[in-house]
């Protein structure tokens, strides 16, 4: 009897685990749906169908073509907004080359995603498309023949003419000493300050600060009403570290970082240490909660979304999130204020480009249908995806918004973009030395933390110093 | 049987795959280590590795972040030492003295250790999240000890000894099974013995039962000390060697220079440092741990000769 009643109970067991198994299964497809939703209207209706993707399935391949299997490794995956533009796009290809199987290794986690590539480029098994962040990384690769020179790519005036950088010169690498072009630039995202305009209200703020010393004042103002005045996660040190570029690029401009990188201008230069400065003064300042280098970016991001801080420093891939919090009605955003005293800088602006580059080892007709796929992401049709189904801004200018209602935040992030004059990535991305990153924003922590701004820009010198 | 048992050529062919994986697995790769500690190499397959000599490991000797994470990791060691074996053990004797319950106490001192090491880290950074976030300045608010919370995992004087303690937590069950497993195999008539001769708990544990459970003990300091050496996992989930470079141990410094900056011989040399700190603290606390053996032994010589010179 008491053995029946082992073997029931472990039937039982077997057939709970085998349920759970395939609900697992079953559930990885829901993630990558559920990770954004779909950008709402301004009444809060499904958006409009997107347009079908020019050309038809018989049309695009033959029973010729060959079985090619396109491998993909982006960080567009499970709640990164633009993980639904991926999936589409790829099922969009398949419809129109049904001899094309993709292979999506993404992964959202920035450190999965690294040692994934890594992985990859070690053992020789490029993937054809990947994502890379900054110009200095590309160099190496190219060098060493890992990218495809996308020149070419020139040549298609319709392809060009649309993107807003027709030249594809936003990863010129010829500073370096490599022609060609080895990346196309992806997905715009200028940082911004996203605020709460009840908050302001409430602290009598009653216009955006345009300038730094308005900003200051409105740090007041929101501390004497007891609001948190601004939100920073910088346990996630990019946190601090994008704070830090729409600083240091507004008072300083985006040519002495490229200088750093060119190795004619020095982290401890005095213009960059009063940077450092600015970026303490406004710890000292309480503009940021207590212990703020122990709170990470969900935990910032939350208390923001709930009312708790009255502005955080983001890109505009922050809006879907905004647009689809429960206080969305009190949601805008602002440019990053300049500096009265650098007027000189001030459309120098911090704006993210992916680099989406193609292996340099392709060959024959892999080669020719991985350059269709590079077409297919950047192009008019993809774009739309982007902004219809991701709630992102559009990277092309000939994008077709018919028939799709934008929403404020959308329509003057559109008009925004079309304003961007000098563009800076990440202060560290013009510097070949891969460990710049890590130790520029270990570095930002550490100040904060009680490091001298002196000190902060020493450490980060002798690292270049060190590797020279 | 007994034929078999005595054939040489019979055991080392039951022998075989296991050192054979073992020599594949474990030695070859150590070696490989070794070997690309004189090289540099970005990391691109193609280019070739270049000789650099001792560059590779005057770099790290010189980077003070190798210096924070070697204090780190010998703070690691000696708390490690401190806790997990002491406490371990006690608990094992503990529950060699509960009758009933004992399998209750067991599976609830043994769930730590069955969480993933992501799962534990995760939620002990949940619970030392700072301000109002975190649940240990939660209860310290409700308790009234406002004064004590801090941000746990950020402040100098805290950030490295919690990772630490968190990790205790995780893995003190595998001692208390080691212990147990040890103070089991004492006789019974031994104890029943010093019962009868009138020992309290106290003198049963102090001469007998550590005495007698003294080679487990060996066994579990030199686990010890070598899982403390290469920890990475926790350090990285909890606070990925941060802030700033304060809680970096050597494994975390490792991943950093090989993975994330290309530096992959700087990564072998590091790796190479940590096998022979590794090796030198066992060899250093065998040696200490039977250096009591070794006199004791020769106080017994010496008495006997004393006695056979009065007798």
């Amino acid at each position: 009897m008491k053995k029946n009643k082992m073997r029931f109970l472990a039937l039982t067991m077997t057939v709970c685990m085998l349920a759970g198994l395939a609900a697992g299964c079953g559930s990885k497809n829901q993630e990558g749906e559920e990770g954004s939703a779909p950008a709402q209207t301004a009444d809060g209706s499904a958006a409009a169908e997107t347009a079908k993707p020019e050309g038809t399935a018989d049309g695009a391949a033959t029973t010729d073509d060959p079985e090619v299997t396109i491998t993909v490794l982006t960080r567009y995956a499970g709640s990164d907004p633009q993980a639904p533009w991926l999936k589409k796009m790829m099922d969009e290809f398949v419809k129109l080359h049904p001899n094309v199987t993709f292979q999506d290794d993404s992964v959202a986690d920035e450190a999965a995603y690294n040692n994934k590539l890594k992985t990859a480029i070690a053992t020789g098994n490029l993937p054809n498309m990947w994502m890379q962040y900054g110009s200095a990384s590309l160099v190496e690769y190219a060098k060493n023949g890992l990218l495809m020179d996308l020149s070419f790519m020139l040549e298609d005036e319709e392809f060009c003419s649309g993107l807003p950088d027709p030249t594809l010169s936003t990863f010129d690498l010829s500073g370096y000493g490599v022609d060609g072009i080895y990346a196309i630039p992806f997905a715009m995202q200028p940082e911004v300050i996203f605020y709460n305009k009840d908050l302001f209200q409430q602290a009598g703020i009653e216009s955006v600060p345009e300038t730094m010393d308005d900003m200051y004042a409105a740090i007041d103002k929101l501390k004497a009403a007891g609001i948190t005045p601004m939100g920073m996660g910088a346990k996630d040190t990019w946190r601090l570290g994008h704070f830090f570029n729409c600083i240091a690029y507004r008072e300083a401009g985006v040519d002495t970082f490229k200088n750093i990188g060119a190795r004619t201008a020095k982290w401890t230069d005095p213009e960059v240490v009063e940077c450092l400065k600015t970026l303490k003064g406004f710890k000292d300042k309480g503009a940021f909660e207590e212990n703020f280098e122990g709170i990470d970016w969900s935990t910032e991001s939350a208390n923001f979304l709930s009312g708790k801080y009255a502005m955080i420093c983001i890109p505009l891939w922050f809006i879907p999130n905004a647009e689809g919090s429960e206080i969305a009605d009190s949601l805008d955003f602002f440019p990053i204020p300049y500096f009265s005293g650098q007027e000189a800088y001030k459309d120098h602006s911090a704006v993210y480009v992916d680099a989406h580059v193609y292996s340099g080892k392709l060959e024959g007709y892999e080669k020719e249908i991985t350059m269709e796929w590079a077409k297919f992401t950047h192009n008019a049709f993809s774009e739309e995806v982007r902004l219809k189904d991701c709630g992102q801004t559009p990277g092309r200018t000939d994008v077709n918004t018919e028939g799709f209602e934008l929403t404020p935040m959308l329509t003057k992030a559109i008009e925004l973009n079309k304003d961007l004059k000098k563009l800076g990535g990440d202060t560290f991305e013009y510097d070949m030395l891969n460990s710049m990153q890590d130790v520029t924003r270990n570095a930002l922590v550490g100040m904060m933390l009680g490091t001298s701004p002196e000190d902060t820009a020493a450490a980060i010198q002798s690292e270049i110093d060190n590797n020279q | 049987m007994e034929r078999y048992r005595r054939n040489k050529k019979v055991i080392f062919l039951f022998l075989l795959p296991a050192l054979l994986i073992y020599v594949v697995l474990e030695v070859i790769p150590v070696a490989q280590s070794f070997y690309f500690s004189f090289f540099d190499w970005p990391g691109i397959q193609g280019v070739p590795l270049k000789y650099v000599g001792l560059d590779n490991f005057i770099s790290v000797f010189q980077n003070s972040q190798f210096h924070q994470a070697v204090k780190n990791i010998l703070l690691f060691v000696v708390v490690g030492l401190l806790t997990q074996l002491p406490i371990g053990f006690l608990f094992a004797i503990l529950l060699y003295n509960v009758k009933r319950g004992q399998r209750f106490f067991k599976a609830v001192y043994f769930i730590p250790m069955i969480l993933p090491v992501t799962a534990t880290g995760l939620l002990w950074q949940f619970i030392l999240k700072p301000n109002e976030s975190g649940v240990l300045n939660q209860l310290l608010t409700k308790l009234g000890l406002e004064q004590l919370c801090t941000g746990w995992l950020i402040n100098s004087s805290t950030a490295m000894m919690c990772i630490i303690l968190v990790t205790t937590w995780a893995s003190v069950a595998y001692y208390i099974v080691i212990g147990l497993a040890a103070v089991n195999a004492i006789p019974e008539d031994v104890m029943e013995a010093a019962t009868i001769d009138g020992a309290g708990q106290g003198k049963k544990v102090f001469y007998i039962i550590i005495p007698m459970i003294w080679e487990s003990v060996k066994i579990s300091v030199v686990m010890i000390i070598t899982g403390v050496l290469k920890v990475f996992d926790m350090v990285f989930v909890m606070t990925e060697g941060g802030p700033n470079g304060l809680t970096h141990v050597p494994a975390t410094l490792l991943y950093y220079q090989a993975f994330k900056y290309d530096h992959y011989g700087i990564g072998s040399a590091i790796s190479t440092i940590m096998f022979f700190m590794s090796l030198i603290l066992t060899v250093i606390s065998l040696k200490l741990m039977n250096q009591d053996k070794e006199d004791g032994v020769k106080r017994m010589k010496r008495r006997g000769k004393s006695q056979w010179k009065n007798s």
